[in-house]
Formats: structure tokens, C-alpha cells, sequence
């Protein structure tokens, strides 16, 4: 019965840990001077609405893989989009020249790193992927 | 008619085939992308054909009862990078055309270098962006309705421009700007009343978009000047055709030269649409935080006195988002503003059977230009799967008197100023 109960407790507990485990952290390389973004320069980065950071230094946005839990986290908080809203977004402005979706990464320890390598490199992980490489400017 | 069944058929073996297409084709050097429609249209009017733009050759009411050419349309796109700074993109669109076919079309063909990350600079064919969402009227998935409102989206049949254009990107506080500035010339063709009509301009546009949280606010102005000849408004080679007539002091009718009655060069030159303006201005606004929206845009087009339409126009549209579903309702009008002082007296010589009179097409071409109308609809989006949506939409058009609206090849049992209804279910893709 105690086993049981131990059992039961430890799967609520890892279910309850599961929403923070999805939860994004929004990134930049720890070379860059930057400490803090609000969702809206986030917001205007990564809908390509601005292309640098309001310090004036380039700003590069890179995705998640559709489907990812993250991604869809970040965007519904960030930007108000749900996947098919953004995709219904980024077909405005690709089928008409303007701009192109970020560059899209594998998962979160892919994006940490490409975010170390270069301070224009902006994304959005797992928090769980955070390393000393990088630094969390917002937490949405 | 048999084109177009053809051409449904080959549009209908490309939606099943291309999405294959769509994958990195080279790491990141190409992307391959596409977009379409598969859209079925039904309207109440049986005495004339309903048409989105005036390119189509012809519509579902008299020509078709079913018709699957008004809002199918199969779009692909290459965009290349080059480098950070340069790239490129190419689009190609098939849908029903002037000719009563899908041939493909060049519609997008562009260099773009980006010369800060604020400023780029594009040359070759882009879209021709008169309204809110002129960019991307083709792309049926990024919007809400089945097709853009008509009262708005029929004035101008223009879908690209050659030349340039320059953007730039502005951020102050938590609103950003972005200015456009082409200039360039276009040129189109359009099913005509008697043959293919031709419309080419130059000329500049500018525009700002301002977009501030879940508000988008643009404004859009752009002058073009005509370089394109009424002769060619019908048969341009044709001696007897309207202009060609008007502008020859003889004309040759089997016994040899004798002079021409219809002879006025004066009128030629009035209708004439070679170096006349005409101008287009919009102002679009967009509120979308997430759960709901609201759209609108007010848009004019005026200039010289011309056989080209004038017009006033508006819609207003709102839908609220139920998880994939959102119902969504269109307001919509359409006042003709053309005010031709003198129009051109009915006079008959009589220059033999079957010869045209000049000031009869002229007139029957500026009755033509009177698309007033009003509308509602109602609709339904379903994003039933992933980059794929249904629609169904029903149209309540309603012409002004003396006005054929949206509608083509009127028959003689056609009332203008009459009701009628349009329902329409589509398929819309991204891949």
C-alpha cells in the first residue's frame, strides 16, 4: 500500500514537473550586452517586424521544429499565435517576398549552441537546455 | 469550356503532386514552397457569369453551374539564399485565366539584397501591392474569407510590377514601421466584352505598414501613368475597330477609300488611355489579439477621365476563433465615382451591315465600367488539419441600378440592380 502510494505520488509529481519541463526561456549568447528583452521586442524579432535589437546590434531569430512543445508555448505567450495562426502568417509574407520563417533547429541543446556561437542569434528553449553559454532575457 | 475543364483537371493532378515537392532541396541553399486553393462556386444569377477578378474568362451563374475556376488556384515558390546578403525568389501561379485557361504565370521573379538588416532593395517582378492584403490575395490559407472582398478587390486586375522597390524597417518603442517605395511598370490582360483587353502602366507607389501589439495599420498611395494605346482595347490591327476608326480620315470598304463618317479624333483623344493617370490609395487596418479580429480597408481608385473605371470602397469583416473553427462576417460596398462630362452621343451613320459604330462600344465600355455594388457574407474557416483549411462562405451581392457589379457576360434576360447569392466551399493549402 505504501509502495503504492509512493508510486501514485511520484507520477503526479513527474506529471506536474511535465508543464515546466515544456516551459521556453527565451535566449541570447552570453557575449551579447543585453539583459533583459520585453515580450514585445521579442514578439517583433521573431514575427520579423524588427530586425535588430533595440541596442541597435543584428538580431536573428531561430525556431524550434513545428510541433515542438516550446515553440508552441512560446509563441501562444509571446505573440498570441497558435501554430496555425503563424503559419497562416509566415505564408503572408513568404508568398509575397518579404521575409522568410527563422532558420529552424533540432531541439533546444541545438539552439543553445548555435546561440553561444554568435551575440545576433536569438531563441527560444527548453529551459532545462539553459547553459553558462547562453543567458535568459525573458521568461514569458 | 473545354480549356477550362482541361485546365481544372491538370490544377487538380498538381495540388495531388506538388506537396512532394516541398522540401529542402540543398540544405539551406533552396527552399521550394506552395500554396493553393481547390474551390467550388454556385451563384444565383443564371443570366451572368461571377467573377473574383477581371481577368477570368468566365463563371459559375450562366456559363457554368458549378464552377471551379473563380478561387482555385495552384501556387510554387524558389526562394534561394545566396549569402547574407543576397537572395532571390521566384513564383509561379496557375489559375483561370483571360483566355479560358491555367496556363502558369510568371508572378513573382525578384533579387533581394539586404543592404542593412533595415534596408533592403529588391529588383525584378513583385507583387503588385495596392490593398491591406494585395501581397498575398493569391495565398487563400492566410486569410479569412474564401476570396477578398470583391467591391475592393476587382478594381484592379494587376497582380505584379517589373522594376524596384526599397524597404525599410523602422522600431520605435513597441511599434514598428515598415516603408515601401517601387516604382516600375505592369501590365496586364483582361478578358474583354469583345476581345482581350490590355492594360500597361509606370509608375510609383509608396506605402506604411505600422504595427503596434495586435494592431496593423497601412497606407498605400501609387500613380500610374498608361502606356498602353485604346487601339488595342479591341482588335488593334482591325481598321474598323472603335479607335482605329475614330483616328482614319478614309476608310476602305470594298470600293476603294471613301471618307470616314465616324472620323473624330477629338473623341479618340478623349478616351484615350495612353498618357492618362490613374491612382490608387488605400487605407487598411487589421486588430488581431488571438481570440477574435476585425478587419477593414477604404480604398479609391480616380485620376484622369478614362474608360478605366472610378470607384469608392470598403468592407469591414469580424470572426471570433473557437479552437479551429472561426465564423467570420463581411460588410462590403462599392460606389462608382466615374463622371464623364460629355459622354459620346449615340450617332448611326450606317457604314454597312455588320460594321461597328464607334460610340456604341465607347458607351457600351463606360456602362461597363459601373461595378457598383454591396454585399454581406457569411462564413466558416476550419483548420482541420495542419497548413490545411475548409471553408464555405455565402455571398449576398446586391448591384446598384445601372451597374453589373461583379458580374460578366450579361445576358439579354439580365436585370441590372437585382439581388442574388453566391455560395462557395474551398479547400485552402500551404506546403
Amino acid at each position: 500500500m505504501k509502495t503504492i502510494t509512493a508510486f501514485t505520488s511520484l507520477t503526479f509529481a513527474a506529471l506536474l514537473a511535465l508543464p515546466a519541463q515544456a516551459q521556453a526561456v527565451v535566449i541570447i549568447s552570453a557575449k551579447n550586452p543585453i539583459s533583459k528583452l520585453t515580450p514585445d521586442q521579442v514578439s517583433q524579432i521573431f514575427l520579423g517586424q524588427a530586425k535588430t535589437f533595440y541596442s541597435g546590434g543584428q538580431a536573428e531569430p531561430l525556431d524550434l521544429a513545428e510541433g515542438a512543445a516550446a515553440r508552441n508555448d512560446f509563441y501562444q505567450k509571446v505573440t498570441g499565435k497558435n501554430a496555425a495562426q503563424l503559419k497562416g502568417y509566415w505564408a503572408k509574407l513568404t508568398f509575397s517576398g518579404k521575409a522568410q520563417p527563422p532558420q529552424v533547429l533540432a531541439d533546444s541543446h541545438a539552439a543553445v549552441k548555435k546561440v553561444a556561437e554568435n551575440p545576433k542569434y536569438i531563441a527560444y528553449v527548453d529551459k532545462a537546455a539553459v547553459d553558462a553559454s547562453v543567458k535568459v532575457v525573458l521568461v514569458p | 469550356m473545354r480549356n477550362g475543364i482541361r485546365g481544372t483537371s491538370v490544377l487538380a493532378v498538381l495540388i495531388v503532386c506538388l506537396p512532394a515537392l516541398a522540401q529542402d532541396v540543398g540544405q539551406d541553399m533552396f527552399k521550394v514552397r506552395g500554396f493553393g486553393t481547390l474551390a467550388a462556386t454556385k451563384s444565383s444569377e443564371k443570366n451572368a457569369d461571377f467573377t473574383s477578378t477581371a481577368v477570368q474568362f468566365n463563371g459559375p451563374g450562366f456559363s457554368k453551374s458549378v464552377d471551379f475556376g473563380v478561387d482555385s488556384r495552384l501556387g510554387a515558390q524558389v526562394d534561394a539564399k545566396f549569402n547574407e546578403m543576397f537572395s532571390a525568389a521566384v513564383q509561379v501561379i496557375a489559375d483561370h485565366r483571360y483566355d479560358d485557361t491555367y496556363t502558369p504565370y510568371l508572378n513573382m521573379a525578384h533579387l533581394k539584397a539586404q543592404v542593412t538588416p533595415d534596408l533592403s532593395i529588391r529588383i525584378g517582378r513583385m507583387p503588385f501591392s495596392a490593398y491591406l492584403i494585395s501581397d498575398y490575395r493569391m495565398v487563400g490559407y492566410s486569410m479569412p474569407w474564401v476570396r477578398p472582398p470583391v467591391e475592393v478587390y476587382q478594381f484592379n486586375p494587376i497582380t505584379s510590377f517589373d522594376g524596384m522597390d526599397i524597404g525599410f524597417q523602422q522600431n520605435v518603442g513597441a511599434v514598428a514601421l515598415l516603408w515601401q517605395l517601387g516604382g516600375g511598370s505592369s501590365k496586364v490582360k483582361t478578358a474583354g466584352a469583345h476581345s482581350t483587353a490590355q492594360f500597361k502602366g509606370t509608375g510609383a507607389a509608396l506605402s506604411l505598414t505600422v504595427t503596434a501589439g495586435s494592431s496593423t495599420f497601412r497606407a498605400y498611395y501609387t500613380s500610374l501613368k498608361s502606356t498602353y494605346d485604346n487601339a488595342g482595347i479591341d482588335q488593334s490591327s482591325d481598321p474598323f475597330s472603335p479607335f482605329n476608326l475614330l483616328r482614319a480620315q478614309t476608310v476602305n470598304v470594298g470600293f476603294g477609300p471613301m471618307p470616314n463618317p465616324y472620323y473624330d479624333p477629338a473623341m479618340a483623344a478623349k478616351y484615350q488611355i495612353k498618357d492618362k493617370t490613374i491612382t490608387y490609395t488605400s487605407l487598411g487596418y487589421t486588430y488581431d489579439p488571438g481570440g477574435w479580429f476585425v478587419t477593414g480597408e477604404l480604398a479609391r481608385n480616380a485620376g484622369d477621365e478614362i474608360m478605366l473605371p472610378q470607384a469608392t470602397a470598403g468592407y469591414i469583416t469580424a470572426g471570433v476563433r473557437f479552437g479551429s473553427w472561426t465564423p467570420y462576417l463581411t460588410v462590403a460596398q462599392r460606389k462608382n465615382d466615374t463622371h464623364i462630362s460629355n459622354p459620346p452621343p449615340a450617332i448611326d451613320f450606317g457604314l454597312g451591315g455588320g460594321t461597328p459604330k464607334p460610340y456604341d462600344v465607347i458607351a457600351n465600355i463606360l456602362a461597363n465600367t459601373n461595378q457598383a455594388q454591396s454585399s454581406h457574407a457569411l462564413g466558416l474557416r476550419w483548420d482541420f488539419y495542419t497548413n490545411m483549411a475548409l471553408k464555405a462562405q455565402v455571398d449576398w451581392m446586391k448591384n446598384d441600378t445601372g451597374s453589373y457589379g461583379a458580374l460578366i457576360n450579361t445576358q439579354p434576360n439580365f436585370k441590372d440592380g437585382q439581388s442574388y447569392t453566391v455560395s462557395t466551399i474551398s479547400l485552402d493549402f500551404v506546403f
